[in-house]
């Protein structure tokens, strides 16, 4: 008893110097010169380079085996995802289009610029970004558009027809009339086609189709390895709080600027009542609550097999404002998608601005970062797990129970380590208002049972409630052999119970 | 009377060779100043104002007080006609170091800015100074050059291409047609990348021409016009789209002179007759037009742009 007292009170001591970097190392790779080192997007060559594309529309590759970079594309508008094809051969989602930027000749530069898609609208509002992408099994490419934000309003000239659903184009014209009109506008907007959609399209561009819709700004897309699309959303007007959806086919996931573009739609999205939205709409399958977890959420993507040990295939998610990625452990019941997020590196040494996610075979995770004048960072990490701390502790999986969690870790707990377990819950405002306070905040009782094994943790709670999300906190949690939870704070999304 | 550089970067530490001509009728000097207490913002007037209290003496010292705390590096007095060159170490703390000729009454319009900075790329920048810490980088002044950015007179998806170091053109993809030419310098993008895209890249010379509607009338229905992209071929781009069932393809590249401008295009499927219209600054005409051989109607249109003198 003494002993295991003894480790108790070291690894209490060891969870205030930084867990995450005693079993993680995290390196900055420097960019080359001259390049403005805002990254958009990122991605793994089939031969394990990192394919890169950047705020000013270049595309290097870079090469870890050799440490070295190389120039093989330019003049981009805003690129904001690449997808690499082959060595030679890249996808990119930039402002005004998704196209296939390649070397038909064989000297390492891209001499074709092929547009695969561009049947969407631009008003040429800054806020109409173009996020992506994603690749299903099939080979379908996913892309996802922002609407236009009326911190300013559209230009004269567009691309595409106009919806003539709200306020007159004529009062939408960016200019010093616009403050006096842009209260009316919608405070995120979708005047042209598809904004607030994620659309699927065919990787030679022969066809395509509207996907899904009530997006605000759908930062990142990423498959998980049950084929569900995670798409990202930002805290707003209509989120009061971010999110990450499991993106459906013909579902709307809540902001209602995009259904103007849904077909045979003739109201004015503002004008409907927030009951029958409620009706319409998909809840996030997960919630990440602003301040605390995520206030942006950006990339998900999928750890491969055999990469970072008990976490493979696991999903990420990065984050712009808060110094940490998330891990979301998706958790469907009677087909309702929901699940746990929990924070993965949150450390400083991680910094803020993880925008973009891939990794190589090396066991290596980049992070590609990004600002755009907001809060974020520039430059690229490489995140690798350390030889020595193969055995870290995290949660494996959380699951649902009729009447409370089941936690799953990854090694053996501490039976003691667990008494500072606290579990409180609330839920957010659905409206037009920009974000949301936390709502209905309540602190719960609950019974705890640890497995014999140490693996397993049930928490029984008198009640659950539906459309809360749920934090659990496990401050001071040690695995048996002394090691600290890494991420000790679980956010799971109810919306049905079991 | 002002210098040439209006501004340059170097990294700290590092060896910097100025050459320093006086191509005028007066003497000029150039003086490297530290940052001062105003961190550079004083444009060296502290050094100035010190010289002007010289009053009489100061020919005698050549405009010039050898001792002054500000002073950094000095090219001396340069006779015109003449020229000197300075080597020097740039200094190891970043910050904004003025340059002024003290020559009385000079300082007004002969001043610059050297910035020592370890993060922005070390280059010269002549015309008035920038903001875009990547303004000098290769990539951004390389010619030729295709830079998609949003554009002033044309539409959202806009392709700016630098053609040479005198002639550049805003081509339109959502209406597949070229929009204007200008001369002078490419684009200063920093109100579009200094933020989230909120602004357009300001044009860096002076519009020569602008082209209302396509000089292109297809023998069938046209139909709207579906971007196809374009390939590069020595670092220019040849636009390709479609038209109902025609497909065009757009090529403009320098003269042999570098001049004026060849356009060619190159339909296939349909009937065509090109009408470009000249403008008072811009001298355009079809100089060629020839049935290409194959199964498929094809045809080719050169067309010389060249700009009056």
């Amino acid at each position: 008893m003494i002993r295991s007292l003894s480790i108790f009170a070291l690894a209490t001591c060891l969870s205030h110097a930084d867990v995450w970097t005693d079993a993680f190392s995290i390196e900055k790779v420097p960019v080359p010169p001259g390049i403005d080192p805002q990254i958009g997007g990122i991605d793994t060559t089939p031969g394990g380079k990192v394919a890169l594309c950047f705020h000013r529309g270049e595309i290097l590759i870079y090469s870890p085996a050799e440490g070295s970079w190389s120039s093989f594309a330019d003049g981009l508008h805003e690129p904001l995802g690449i997808l690499a094809e082959s060595e030679s051969s890249f996808l990119v989602m930039q402002r005004p289009e998704l196209t296939r930027v390649a070397d038909t000749d064989g000297d390492g530069k891209a001499d074709l610029y092929e547009t695969v898609f561009d049947d969407f609208g631009m008003t040429g509002n800054y806020h109409e970004f173009a996020f992506g992408l994603a690749r299903d099994k099939e080979g379908f490419i996913y892309l996802a558009l922002g609407t236009a934000s009326n911190g300013a309003g559209i230009r004269e000239e567009i691309r595409g027809p106009w919806s003539n659903i709200g306020l007159d184009r004529k009062y939408m014209l960016n200019g010093p009339e616009w403050r006096k009109y842009k209260g009316r506008a919608g405070r995120m907007y979708s005047r042209v086609p598809y904004r607030g959609w994620v659309l699927k399209v065919a990787p030679d561009g022969s066809s395509w189709e509207p996907f899904a819709s009530g997006f605000r700004s759908p930062e990142g897309l990423g498959f998980d390895r049950e084929g569900r699309l995670y798409v990202t959303d930002n805290q707003g007007d209509w989120l009061g709080t971010s999110k990450i959806h499991h993106a459906q086919k013909g579902h709307f996931h809540g902001h209602p600027a995009s259904l103007v573009w849904k077909e045979g739609w003739n109201r004015e999205p503002l004008k409907i009542p927030v009951d029958e939205l409620e009706k319409m709409r998909t809840p996030a399958m997960g919630l990440v609550p602003q301040g605390e977890l995520s206030n942006s959420p950006t990339e998900p993507r999928m750890i491969p097999k055999g990469i970072f040990g008990p976490l493979e295939k696991q999903m990420l998610v990065g984050e712009m404002n808060n110094p940490t990625l998330v891990r979301f452990l998706p958790d469907s019941v009677s087909g309702i998608s929901q699940g746990a997020a929990i924070p993965f590196l949150q450390t400083r040494a991680l910094g803020v601005g993880n925008h973009r996610l891939t990794f190589t075979e090396d066991g290596s995770l980049w992070v590609a970062k990004t600002h755009l004048s907001w809060a974020g960072g520039e430059g690229l990490l490489r995140v690798r797990l350390k030889e020595n701390a193969r055995s870290f502790l995290a949660v494996q999986d959380v699951k649902l129970l009729a009447d409370g969690f089941s936690l799953t870790f990854t090694g053996p707990v501490q039976k003691e380590s667990l008494n500072g377990l606290k579990i409180t819950r609330h839920t957010y405002k659905y409206h037009a208002n920009y974000g949301s306070p936390k709502v209905d905040r309540k602190e719960e009782s609950f019974k705890m049972n640890l497995s014999a094994d140490g693996l397993h943790c049930i928490l029984s709670l008198p009640e659950l409630k539906e459309g809360y999300l749920y934090t659990l906190d496990l401050p001071g949690v040690v695995s048996q052999d002394g090691n600290p939870l890494l991420g000790d704070k679980v956010y799971y999304t109810l919306h049905r119970k079991k | 009377m002002k210098y040439d550089v209006q501004s340059f970067t170097v990294k700290p530490g590092a060896r910097v060779k100025l050459t320093f001509r006086n191509p005028d009728e007066l003497p000029h000097n150039i003086i490297i100043c530290t940052p001062g207490s105003t961190g550079g913002k004083d444009k060296g007037e502290e050094l100035i104002k010190a010289v002007l209290e010289l009053g009489a003496r100061g020919q005698e010292l050549g405009w010039e007080l050898k001792d002054h705390p500000r002073i950094l590096h000095s090219s001396g007095m340069i006779q015109p006609g003449q020229e000197t060159v300075l080597w020097f170490k740039a200094p190891q703390k970043e910050g904004n170091y003025p340059y002024v000729c003290t020559y009385p009454g000079h300082f007004t319009l002969m001043n610059g800015l050297m910035t020592v900075s370890r993060k922005s790329t070390p280059g010269v920048v002549r015309g008035k100074a920038r903001k875009d810490p990547f303004y000098t980088s290769p990539g951004m002044r390389r010619r030729p050059q295709v830079r998609r950015i949003f554009m002033p007179e044309a539409g959202p998806a806009a392709i700016a291409v630098a053609v040479n170091d005198h002639l550049h053109y805003c081509w339109d993809a959502g209406q597949c047609r070229l929009r204007y030419i200008w001369k002078g310098d490419f684009v200063d993008g920093w109100d579009v990348w200094r933020g989230n895209g909120n602004g357009l890249a300001s044009i860096e010379g002076e519009i020569l021409h602008r082209e209302q509607a396509s000089p292109l009338n297809l023998g069938t229905e046209p139909g709207p016009p579906r971007f196809l992209g374009y390939s590069l071929k020595e670092g220019l781009p040849t636009f390709r789209w479609k038209q109902g069932g025609t497909e065009v393809e757009e090529r403009i590249q320098p003269s042999k002179s570098g001049k004026a401008l060849e356009r060619v295009f190159v339909v296939k499927g349909s009937e065509v007759t090109a009408k470009p219209k000249s403008s008072e600054q811009m001298a355009v005409t079809v100089t060629k037009s020839t049935t290409l051989p194959g199964n498929k109607k094809g045809f080719r249109i050169n067309i010389t742009m060249t700009p009056m003198p």
